[in-house]
């Protein structure tokens, strides 16, 4: 096979266009599940029965479906019933949903990795639920979170080529129409290939810049991970 | 319910039930402002849990606790039905009294000064000039003052326990619940703990202790309470109790625990196996592990 440069002149511009694309969608929808996904997570570890239970059926629904078909289902089910939605829109919210449940399950770990003990002492000197979670669990689940966050961003970003399927113009259907005018798929898929794989790894490399950033200064206390975490159930103590 | 000071803490009947399993059966108990009472018993026996339901970080399933004769925690409404405690009420309870942990659990992410700070700062809402000084007086009582800067992992086993007990009197508690504080520590840092705790005691804190320090338990406390099987099978004072207790499975556990070297004759041992060993050790550890995931 002989590589077509010309493909690369025609192609690469169409293809950079499509990247905005999936930057901003990709990192809209992430950014929307940092804040959403603290709160499905502490849902699913309450004690509470209504609150666990919706939080799990969302999640399971979720990461039980392909994303392909959450996005074929909001667009075109949201049409069924007569309500027009802008395709970008349908992106944004279907990638967030989606997002926010792969994150959730994240943060879940991570709250969890924490010992109890560190929760349960925070109680003890009379904090809220919600104050020892904020300056006492969240502050120490950084190490754990940001490499498995990283990896839930790297498929978030993955999936959004998904979106092609409900006219999101990102780097997939850039490459698409690429293919239609040159004839050069492998040309033109290789293209994209790479510039996934760029927008993927600067993203976990800025993802472990802020591991490295938060866990400065702190550390772990050996002392107070007696036993084992992973064992203990983390609800509201 | 005579004399002028109410009681610190007064419980009527508490029970605690994990499924099946009845960790506290029906605790009747009383204490009095500055009185020091050592908790003692076999393992399982109900003693660190009977401590957790008085800080409310267990809830009870049964039974009535005053704190300075204010109702605390479920109550009781005029249908007769118990009714769970607001998280607000549990936390204003929980200001008041202050608990140290076998395992320390000082927050990892602080210093020690920092950790000491946290609750003045966050909880008692004091301004940050004054929750410091606070801090710093506390960790001068304990003799760590050079530690300020120090994280716990930095800390020895027993300098973490005298941070964890700084921590705790910071918010001027008024009863203090330690549950097995020096349990998890080598055996040559037992004695700095002690020697805080006992200071403490002399300060006339109010103080609830859940050890297996017998020497420590004669001599700091006004009152011994042994355990058994979630009941409160013998209560005295604790000269009396370490040299002649009423009850056989006192005796028996006293053979065991304090007597270890002068019991061990031959089939005396094999006697109190029998009597102490197997199910009974075999229900508490269902009950520790049960409590772990109830939290």
């Amino acid at each position: 096979m002989t590589f077509d440069s010309s493909v690369v002149s025609y192609g690469l511009p169409l293809l950079l266009g499509g990247l905005v694309n999936t930057v901003l969608f990709s990192l809209s929808a992430i950014a929307i599940a940092l804040m959403l996904a603290p709160v499905v997570a502490v849902g699913r570890l309450s004690t509470r029965p209504s609150l666990r239970w919706m939080a799990t059926c969302y999640v399971e629904a979720i990461r039980n479906t392909p994303f392909l078909v959450q996005a074929f289902l909001f667009f075109y089910g949201l049409a069924a019933l007569g309500i027009r939605v802008d395709a970008g829109v349908a992106g944004i919210v279907t990638l967030s949903i989606f997002g926010t449940a792969t994150f959730s399950e994240s943060f879940r770990g991570a709250i969890r990795s924490v010992p109890l003990g560190q929760l349960e002492s925070a109680r003890a000197v009379g904090m809220s639920y919600r104050l020892a979670l904020q300056r006492i669990v969240f502050p120490q689940m950084w190490g754990y979170l940001i490499p498995s966050l990283a990896n839930q961003a790297t498929g978030i970003i993955k999936e959004c080529s998904v979106l092609s399927v409900i006219t999101v113009p990102e780097v997939a259907m850039a490459a698409q129409f690429v293919i239609g005018e040159t004839f050069a798929p492998a040309e033109t898929y290789a293209m994209a290939a790479v510039l996934y794989w760029a927008l993927t790894s600067t993203v976990t490399g800025l993802m472990s810049l802020a591991n490295l950033w938060l866990t400065k200064r702190r550390r772990q206390n050996l002392a107070a991970s007696l036993g084992s975490p992973l064992e203990l159930d983390y609800t509201e103590a | 319910m005579s004399g002028a000071a109410p009681l610190v803490f007064r419980l009527e009947g508490v029970t605690k039930d994990y499924g099946p399993i009845r960790a506290l059966d029906g605790i009747d108990m009383t204490v009095r402002p500055g009185e020091k009472i050592c908790l003692i018993g076999p393992s399982g026996s109900g003693k660190s849990t009977l401590l957790r339901c008085l800080n409310y970080l267990e809830e009870p399933t049964g039974g009535r606790i005053w704190l300075n004769g204010e109702p605390v925690g479920h109550t009781i409404d005029s249908v007769g039905r118990r009714r769970a405690p607001s998280e607000a009420s549990i936390n204003r309870l929980r200001m008041s009294v202050g608990m140290v942990f076998q395992s320390f659990n000082l927050w990892g992410h602080m210093t020690a000064l920092q950790n000491i700070m946290e609750a003045p700062l966050r909880v008692r809402r004091l301004p940050r000039a004054h929750a410091r000084d606070l801090a710093l007086g506390l960790l001068r009582r304990i003799g760590l003052e050079d530690k300020q800067h120090a994280y716990p992992s930095e800390l020895s086993g027993g300098q973490q326990q005298r941070v964890a007990i700084a921590r705790a009197l910071a918010m001027e508690p008024q009863v203090m619940l330690f549950d097995e504080p020096t349990s998890s520590l080598d055996p040559e840092l037992v004695s700095e703990v002690l020697d805080v705790m006992r200071t403490l005691a002399q300060e006339g804190m109010t103080m609830l202790i859940v050890t297996h320090e017998m020497g420590f338990a004669e001599e700091v406390a006004d009152r011994v309470i042994f355990m058994d099987r979630g009941r409160i099978v013998e209560t005295a004072e604790p000269h009396r109790f370490f040299r002649r207790p009423e009850s056989p499975r006192a005796a028996q556990f006293l053979a065991r625990v304090v007597g270890r070297g002068r019991a061990r004759s031959g089939s005396e041992q094999h006697d109190l196996r029998a009597t102490t060993g197997g199910e009974e050790t075999e229900t508490g550890r269902l009950a520790t592990s049960k409590t772990e995931r109830e939290t």
